[in-house]
């Protein structure tokens, strides 16, 4: 069940100026980013701004309002992208309860917007 | 030919059963058409192009020159290539035709590059563009077979739009690949564990179920099942989730498919739940097999099973299970 699997185990990590979380493509074909949106996002609670997150994948960095135009870029489904969040102090070794949303647009299913979502505490490293 | 060595109704197994084992990581690509050649759930191997294949439809040499040598390590044969028809890449503007043409060119000639016989195609692509595509096909030869997945069947819209098209090209390289989804005689216990799971309320799921076993047009049913939850109270939000109940899962006569038999390319042999005397308990096999034998069809049928969409189960066993239901079916066990 592919939707369960947005969020990596140990998918936590200090980045510099902030948190960054390895998550998963939740569907079972590889999708352009023009079909991908990321929905809310939360670090213990509270609501992050999608200004202040970027989203790497295959090496290059998006923001979030970017990826509707990405239509030659695509997620391979055995590959990790990388939320990168301006996040104050973060703390090697604390727990952080993250929450990430993502919704896709199958462009072979007009219509379709598939939520999933994933909430996990995860030891930042 | 291709099917110049097929005798009658062959066994399979596509890789998409396993994708909770691939997309965790616990197997690669390799390893899991090793398994099913240990298993012995070949003979035929199905794949998806946009899963199994990193950067396609480009591939290389390299991928076409171990999967030949990984099927023949495997005794293992390519039956099926899926492909999709992704017309809404750009979310605001529909795919041309000549674009879509070119998006499958590209998909077909990769099938052609790994010996893959079939490819199985989308709705989306339409008639029209798969008319032009027909003497590629035959070129290169690979036949084109449109998916009939629930809730379409022989006899809807969209498929007779398909029909007089192929009535009028008249290609053996066009043809259909239904999905055994569409001909079931009940709702999958793994779906409805999965609806119950979600905190869904059973006097909603019993609507559901009320609904789908009543007659009627796919239309029909999909309105009254609407009007009934809407007037018990159910939330748009479950409705929307029940609703997979009507989209994933037919309930049309298993001799339905003789309509189209001739044109029958392959086969998805889906599968969800196996009770305790290995019957598939949602998709009555035991009626379908037959009505493909006794029709004269000759080619795949993958196993496909759709139960990972609601669980994070392995799918050996399961696979494993509907290979022995249909060898008991065809005599073979």
């Amino acid at each position: 069940m592919l939707t369960n699997a947005v969020i990596s185990d140990n998918g936590l990590h200090v980045a510099p100026g902030g948190l960054e979380v390895d998550i998963r493509l939740p569907w079972y074909r590889a999708l352009p980013l023009s079909t991908v949106d990321i929905g809310e996002v939360r670090i213990n609670g509270e609501v992050i701004q999608p200004a202040s997150m970027k989203l790497r994948v295959n090496g290059k960095d998006f923001r979030l309002d970017q990826l509707e135009n990405q239509t030659q870029e695509v997620w391979f489904v055995l590959d990790s992208a990388y939320l990168q969040i301006d996040y104050p102090k973060p703390a090697h070794g604390t727990e952080y309860l993250v929450e990430v949303t993502v919704f896709l647009r199958p462009p072979y299913i007009p219509g379709l917007i598939m939520p999933a979502q994933a909430k996990k505490r995860l030891l930042a490293n | 030919m291709h099917t110049a060595s097929r005798n009658g109704l062959q066994l399979g197994t596509t890789i998409f059963s396993f994708n909770n084992e691939y997309h965790s990581r616990r197997y690669t690509f390799e390893q899991l058409v090793a398994k099913v050649g240990e298993l012995g759930l070949g003979p035929g191997l199905e794949i998806v192009g946009f899963s199994h294949i990193r950067g396609f439809p480009a591939v290389t040499d390299e991928f076409a020159d171990r999967l030949r040598s990984l099927l023949d390590r495997h005794r293992l044969q390519p039956s099926c290539l899926c492909i999709n028809a992704d017309a809404y890449i750009r979310r605001d503007q529909r795919m041309t035709d000549d674009e879509s043409y070119a998006y499958h060119e590209a998909q077909i000639r990769a099938a052609a590059k790994l010996g893959f016989p079939v490819v199985r195609y989308q709705f989306l692509a339409g008639p029209k563009v798969i008319c032009r595509l027909a003497p590629l096909a035959e070129k290169l030869d690979v036949k084109l077979g449109l998916e009939i997945h629930a809730p379409e069947r022989p006899d809807s819209r969209d498929v007779l739009a398909y029909r007089e098209m192929y009535a009028k090209v008249n290609s053996p390289y066009l043809g259909f690949i239904p999905d055994m989804g569409a001909s079931a005689r009940a709702v999958p216990p793994s779906l409805l564990n999965w609806l119950r799971n979600g905190g869904i309320q059973e006097k909603f799921i019993q609507i559901a179920l009320d609904t789908w076993s009543i007659g009627g047009s796919r239309e029909d049913r999909a309105a009254e099942f609407r009007s009934r939850e809407q007037a018990a109270g159910a939330s748009e939000m479950d409705i929307r989730r029940m609703f997979m109940m009507f989209t994933m899962i037919g309930r049309m006569e298993p001799r339905g498919w003789l309509e189209i038999m001739p044109q029958v390319i392959h086969i998805h042999g889906k599968c969800y739940d196996f009770d305790a005397n290995n019957h598939e308990v949602a998709i009555p096999y035991e009626e379908l097999l037959p009505v493909f034998l006794n029709g004269g069809y000759n080619g795949y049928i993958s196993t496909e099973w759709e139960g990972q969409a609601f669980n994070d189960e392995d799918g050996f066993a399961t696979v494993q299970a509907h290979h022995a239901l249909c060898k008991r079916i065809l005599g073979r066990a």
